[in-house]
């Protein structure tokens, strides 16, 4: 559209705070300042409830570390969702990443962390081995296989039957479960070979 | 009734009372009654029940002083006695008493149960209960020969004074029952606490009798008294864990066949319970590991001293609890806890890692007695619910004091308040004014149900209102599966039929 109409163009992110406060502010910066002005009330509309969130699931999620294998946006667009609640994205995967993906992607993550295309289950489960996340975010076919290996789990596809996790609405929900399933009591039972 | 056509009368539709009494004549004549029954306006009714929800309510609720709903200490007797082989439960005292246990314990069991009552009326109120009890005695062991006769009280007998020792031995110095014949007694006055304590008084009173004279060589047993447990499920249970991990054991009051006794189609009067000659061994055991601790307290204190033996109390209710219910069987026994026992724990955790988001950060309100509410309590915080209203009606310091220092251990209990000696209606306030997501209690709390729209869990005594939940376990490891399927399908149930009309009715949750 852009190249051949002219009509700028952007890939906006409402994941998580910091993502939605940029995209809406990107997004009002093509149009005028009734727009701009509207922008910047909603963002200080809904600023207050993303700090609680925030101040409510940071100190239990700070510091823990993720590792995603999902499409081909999820693995780059939840990294700031996931940063805004302190936890830290050590691995990202896509499944049809495209070459366009993976450069979009590099900038998002920190110097170290892993970036995979097209992992295997093998491979998957290698690399929670040696890069022991805190958490996998990936889909129902990987799921239960984390689940044996005791580590925490998120269904970053179907939200595992919850959400919304998009927009301002979503980041109170996806704070919720992710809390809820990193610190939940049942994984502290889990006893291996005596 | 309403006439169908004559299409529809060719497949002749019954209605019962559930849609009978809800068409149109029988509502005009609910209707049409009311101006004989002098009632409040309706709007009066409403604005009363309204008022009922609000804090000020509760204010005045919670102010209310001799709280008697409870169930009884003779309940609780009979049922411990019934446990034993080819045992009579006898109830000095009045008819009505034995009349409401059995009925009770029918219900809640779908089984008969057999007790004798010697129905004192006014005259033995004057007169003393000696003669209903010998005339008792006498037709009991005549009629249904038992092996046993357990003897308890209800009020009437102990506000009198009987004295059941003096009696029994007349009983038998009148020859009118042998005097080899085994007849433990217990004074279970009701208005000293509750069923559980009943059931305290007669298994110390049965393990006294029992055992005089036979002390003897170590059997190298242990024994297990289950407590006032109404899920034959449990008793099924232990017995057969103890079994694949290969321990000799004495149950001491085995309800199971007594109340779960198989349809043959022939009428058992004593279907199962423990042998005779087995309990009164079990004062040679090793050890003797009570699977509840408020109704054995007197039991446990009188095997420590007067036993010499271990007295371990191992309420294994939830994971932890089993755990530590396993550790100290295989202390005690040196027999190991064998991988197949592991692996029924492994498949009960990997149940709550998969059901946790339905359970997690959910308030619940419960009720119930206290051995039961600390299993909850534990479990609940295993899998991060949130304990909010903990009602004991017939729990005591003790109880508040263990359930407060349990909750305090979780940074999921920080938000509980117990109460004891508070009732269901205490609890309907407290789901009014500060509302949870999760009721757990017996049948009666369906009426909490129907008031706050709270979803039920039915774990408890007594469950009238549900088929079968008593035969399945709440302890050890498939217990907590039971307790999982439980209290998540319900959540389940209750999501389904909230989101019925909308676009978050999934298939898939």
């Amino acid at each position: 559209m852009e190249e051949k109409y002219g009509v700028p163009w952007t890939e906006f992110n409402f994941f998580g705070p910091t993502k939605i406060y940029q995209s809406i502010r990107k997004i009002a910066s093509y149009f005028d300042d009734r727009i701009k002005e509207n922008a910047e009330k909603l963002i200080e509309k809904y600023k207050p409830v993303m700090d609680a969130v925030i101040e409510r699931y940071k100190p239990t999620l700070e510091d823990k570390k993720v590792m995603l294998y999902v499409g081909g946006l999820r693995p780059r667009h939840t990294i700031g969702a996931y940063e805004d609640l302190g936890m830290e994205v050590v691995a990202a995967g896509y499944e049809f990443g495209h070459d366009d993906d993976y450069k979009r992607t590099y900038p998002e993550l920190k110097e170290g962390a892993v970036i995979m295309d097209d992992a295997t289950l093998y491979e998957m489960e290698e690399f929670a081995r040696r890069l022991r996340p805190d958490m996998v975010g990936s889909g129902i076919k990987e799921k239960y296989s984390y689940h044996k290996m005791g580590i925490p789990f998120r269904q970053m596809h179907s939200w595992d039957y919850s959400g919304p996790y998009h927009g301002f609405d979503g980041f109170p929900v996806f704070a919720r479960d992710m809390d809820m399933t990193v610190n939940s009591p049942t994984w502290s039972l889990i006893r291996r070979k005596r | 009734m309403e006439l169908d056509t004559e299409e529809e009368m060719k497949r002749i539709k019954i209605k019962d009372h559930n849609e009978l009494f809800q068409e149109q004549e029988y509502l005009e004549q609910f209707e049409k009654k009311k101006e004989f029954e002098n009632p409040w306006p309706a709007e009066k009714v409403r604005e009363v029940a309204e008022w009922t929800k609000t804090e000020e309510y509760q204010e005045k609720n919670f102010a209310r002083k001799n709280i008697t709903v409870k169930a009884c200490q003779p309940l609780g007797a009979i049922f411990c006695a019934s446990g034993f082989e080819g045992t009579m439960p006898f109830v000095q005292g009045a008819q009505g008493c034995v009349a409401y246990f059995r009925s009770h314990l029918n219900r809640h069991f779908k089984e008969p149960m057999a007790a004798i009552s010697t129905s004192m009326t006014e005259d033995a109120a004057v007169f003393g209960g000696l003669n209903n009890m010998l005339e008792g005695l006498r037709n009991s062991y005549a009629l249904y020969n038992p092996k046993m006769i357990a003897v308890c009280t209800t009020c009437m007998a102990e506000v009198i004074g009987d004295d059941l020792n003096a009696y029994i031995r007349q009983a038998k110095d009148k020859e009118i029952i042998p005097r080899d014949l085994p007849v433990p007694f217990a004074h279970t006055p009701s208005f000293v606490g509750s069923h559980i304590t009943g059931y305290d008084n007669m298994m110390k009173g049965i393990l006294t009798t029992i055992t005089e004279g036979k002390k003897g060589e170590p059997n190298g047993k242990i024994n297990i008294i289950p407590g006032f447990d109404t899920y034959t499920g449990n008793y099924r249970e232990v017995k057969r864990l103890l079994g694949i991990m290969g321990v000799d054991f004495t149950l001491l009051s085995d309800a199971s066949d007594v109340f779960d006794s198989p349809n043959t189609g022939e009428y058992k009067m004593y279907p199962g319970g423990t042998p005779l000659e087995e309990a009164a061994d079990s004062v040679n055991a090793t050890a003797t590991i009570a699977l509840q601790k408020y109704s054995t307290v007197k039991t446990m204190k009188y095997i420590e001293k007067e036993w010499g033996q271990e007295a371990l109390v191992l309420p294994p209710m939830g994971v932890k609890n089993t755990d530590s219910f396993f550790d100290e069987v295989s202390r005690v026994t040196g027999k190991p806890v064998p991988q197949e026992i592991e692996d029924e724990r492994g498949r009960a955790v990997d149940a709550m890692i998969d059901s946790h988001p339905y359970v997690h950060g959910k308030r619940f309100a419960l009720a119930g007695d206290p051995d039961i509410l600390l299993g909850l309590i534990s479990f609940i915080l295993e899998m991060g619910g949130i304990p909010a209203h903990i009602v004991c009606t017939n729990g005591d310091k003790r109880f508040a004091a263990a359930a407060n220092a349990l909750l305090s251990e979780s940074p999921f209990g920080q938000e509980a308040t117990v109460y004891t000696g508070k009732d269901l209606w205490h609890l309907r306030s407290l789901m009014f004014t500060d509302p949870v997501d999760i009721l757990i209690g017996n049948s009666y709390a369906k009426l909490l149900w129907r008031d706050t729209g709270t979803p039920l869990v039915r774990i408890g005594f007594p469950i009238f209102d549900r088929h079968h939940l008593h035969r399945y376990p709440v302890i050890g490891y498939q217990g907590v599966l039971n307790m999982v399927n439980w209290i998540v399908n319900t959540v389940l149930d209750e999501m389904d039929r909230k989101t019925m009309d909308t676009t978050s009715f999934d298939v898939i949750r």
